[in-house]
Formats: C-alpha cells, sequence, structure tokens
C-alpha cells in the first residue's frame, strides 16, 4: 500500500512573489475594510491564515474604516508583510497622493494600486499613468485592472511586482462569469496573477487558482458572511485546494478551463 | 491661535458628525487637549497616556506631518487647518 502524498510541503519555502524585500507566501489576501469589530479582523486574519496585512489612509477624508491602532491589538502573533492600498482613490491624483503618505507616513514601500472610476470599476488608463510614476519611484506595485493582455503587458514592462485582475465587479459576489479572460491575461503574461472582486464563496476562490492564479484576494465576501470567520478558513482550503489542481494538469473536459 | 480641524470619519463620532471643528491652541497639544473639552474622549483615541501621538496616527498642519517637525509641539498660527489623517484598515474587494 502506498503512502499519502504530502501536498502539504509541496510549494514549502516557495514564495509567489518577492517585494518589498520580503517575501511573500500567503496566496490567499484578505481585506479588510467594512468590519466595524477590530477583534473579528483579528479572528478572520487568523482563520485564513494569510500573512498580508494591507492598510490605508484617506487624504480626502470620506471613508470610514477602522483606526489601525485598534485593529493591531487584535493580530495573531505571526508575521505579516504589511502592504498599503488605494483603494479608497477615485482619481489618479488622490492615489499617487495616498501612495506617497503611505510611504512617508509609515515606509510602506509594496503598494496595492487601486483607482477606480465613479461606477467602482478599476480605471486602466489612470492605473497605468500612476503604476508609472510610482514604478519610477521605486515602489514594488500590485495595480488593479479589468482584464486586458495589452494594459497587463504595458504594466509588466513598467516593472510592476504583479497584477491584480478583476474577475467580477467588487462586492457584487458573482464569481467569474468570464474565466476565459481571465486565463488569457495569466497565460500572456510573466507577472504573477491576483484574482479579486465579485469572489463571493470558496468554489470561486478555487477556481481561480485553477486558471493559474497566483493568488486571490477577498474582502466583502467575508465581512457580508453570516460567519465571517468560517468562510475565512473555508477559503484558505479553497485556495490550497485551486493551487494543487492547477499543479496536477487535470484531465480536461471543464468548459471553465478550456475554453 | 485658532484653527480648523478636519476630522477623519471614523472619529466623527466624537463631534456629532462635524467633519471640521474649530479649536484654539499654540502647540497641537494645546489644540489637542482644547478639542476633548468639547468633544471629550476624541484625544485618548490620539495619543497614548503619556501624550505622544499614537502609533499610526498622522496629524498634519496643512501639507506637512508633524512627525516631520516637533509631533505635538508643533506651533500653530492663526488659521492653519489642522487634518487628522490616521492609518486604517485597508483592501476592498
Amino acid at each position: 500500500m502506498r503512502n499519502a502524498i504530502d501536498t502539504s510541503r509541496r510549494d514549502a519555502g516557495q514564495p509567489w512573489l518577492e517585494a518589498g524585500g520580503e517575501a511573500f507566501r500567503s496566496r490567499l489576501l484578505v481585506g479588510i475594510e467594512q468590519y466595524e469589530s477590530a477583534s473579528l479582523v483579528g479572528q478572520v486574519l487568523d482563520a485564513s491564515g494569510s500573512d498580508v496585512f494591507i492598510t490605508t489612509m484617506d487624504p480626502s477624508n470620506q471613508r470610514s474604516s477602522l483606526l489601525l491602532s485598534d485593529v493591531v491589538e487584535e493580530l495573531p502573533a505571526r508575521d505579516f508583510r504589511w502592504i498599503g492600498t488605494t483603494s479608497f482613490a477615485r482619481s489618479a491624483a488622490d492615489a499617487l497622493t495616498t501612495a506617497r503618505m503611505l510611504r512617508d507616513s509609515h515606509g510602506i514601500n509594496v503598494m496595492k494600486l487601486d483607482v477606480r472610476s465613479a461606477g467602482n470599476w478599476p480605471d486602466n488608463a489612470a492605473t497605468i499613468q500612476v503604476a508609472e510614476t510610482l514604478c519610477a519611484e521605486g515602489m514594488d506595485v500590485l495595480p488593479f485592472i479589468l482584464p486586458s493582455v495589452a494594459d497587463a503587458r504595458t504594466l509588466e514592462s513598467l516593472g510592476c511586482a504583479a497584477l491584480r485582475v478583476m474577475a467580477a465587479p467588487v462586492g457584487s459576489g458573482r464569481g467569474i462569469p468570464q474565466p476565459w479572460l481571465l486565463r488569457e491575461v495569466i497565460d500572456q503574461t510573466a507577472l504573477p496573477v491576483v484574482v479579486e472582486g465579485g469572489l463571493g464563496t470558496a468554489r470561486h476562490a478555487t477556481l481561480a487558482m485553477e486558471l493559474g492564479a497566483a493568488a486571490v484576494l477577498v474582502n466583502t465576501a467575508l465581512v457580508q458572511a453570516a460567519d465571517p470567520v468560517l468562510l475565512a478558513e473555508s477559503m484558505k482550503y479553497a485556495v490550497r485546494a485551486g493551487l494543487l489542481a492547477n499543479w496536477s494538469r487535470p484531465m480536461g473536459g471543464d468548459p471553465a478551463l478550456d475554453e | 491661535m485658532s484653527v480648523f480641524v478636519n476630522i477623519p470619519t471614523v472619529l466623527r463620532a466624537y463631534t456629532g458628525g462635524q467633519r471640521t471643528v474649530p479649536a484654539a491652541g499654540a502647540c497641537i497639544a494645546e489644540v489637542l487637549t482644547d478639542l476633548d473639552v468639547h468633544h471629550p474622549g476624541l484625544r485618548e483615541r490620539l495619543v497614548t497616556s503619556d501624550g505622544k501621538l499614537r502609533r499610526f496616527v498622522n496629524i498634519y498642519i496643512n501639507d506637512k506631518d508633524v512627525r516631520f517637525e516637533q509631533s505635538i509641539d508643533s506651533r500653530l498660527t492663526d488659521g492653519d487647518v489642522v487634518s487628522i489623517i490616521p492609518a486604517v484598515a485597508g483592501g476592498a474587494a
């Protein structure tokens, strides 16, 4: 009788991203906006197994989120890689201001770059514009875009650290209605691709990884679940399941993966 | 000195929802004390029990981060705009 293969160690020591002088190993990134309890944020991060901690500032002073000084007291006792985000920004100028404030005031050099339109969609052109400036200033940039091979290649040529590509409208929970659009970007760029936006449950995270994503990012899905901690743990396993399935080179025949 | 203080959304419960409030003081420390008289509880969210600016809380005089000046001892002039812009939990997807 064969012994079971220990898949838990198959990718030990292999980070999916190196940025800001640190290795990123967790392939589940958990956004922590929209929570009302710092304690719950701590529990969700703990259950998710994520090693990334996302912070931002709001120079336009219009959005509300938990104070970092409250949240850090609830963090699980493990090392986190701190990254900044410009997710409150609605213009290139706002995003640039936020990114520079996070760098200058808090020493954060890895930037989850978001420039959204009024409709909360990624604004690819404005994002490319800001990415070019931040990359030139030496930041490690992870821009969020609508699926576009041309824009992905442009961002790659600017020296971005990774790409984040939208699966479905942010906060929609619709999953991945057009998987081929993501796979095209994943297949045709050399950068690691994070899938985010619209991932509402574990199955969506698994599919993203099966498509070849390097990682997924969720936020609203966990906040809006009746039990965010339970879904955070579920997502952890879902990401792992999808990653191993992708590496296994499955038999084919599934339209979501083949078309 | 009379200044205006921009209050971040997350702390506006202390100011009855007001986004900008007036305050008086010759330096940031005095302004924070004055703010607490009119908006009790606000000061302790911004400074530690030994009177230092809390980690992750940033205060700007006009566009200058007071951490790179004299922190809460930074001096003010009449009409300055003081902005409290803390680091907050981030994400969005």
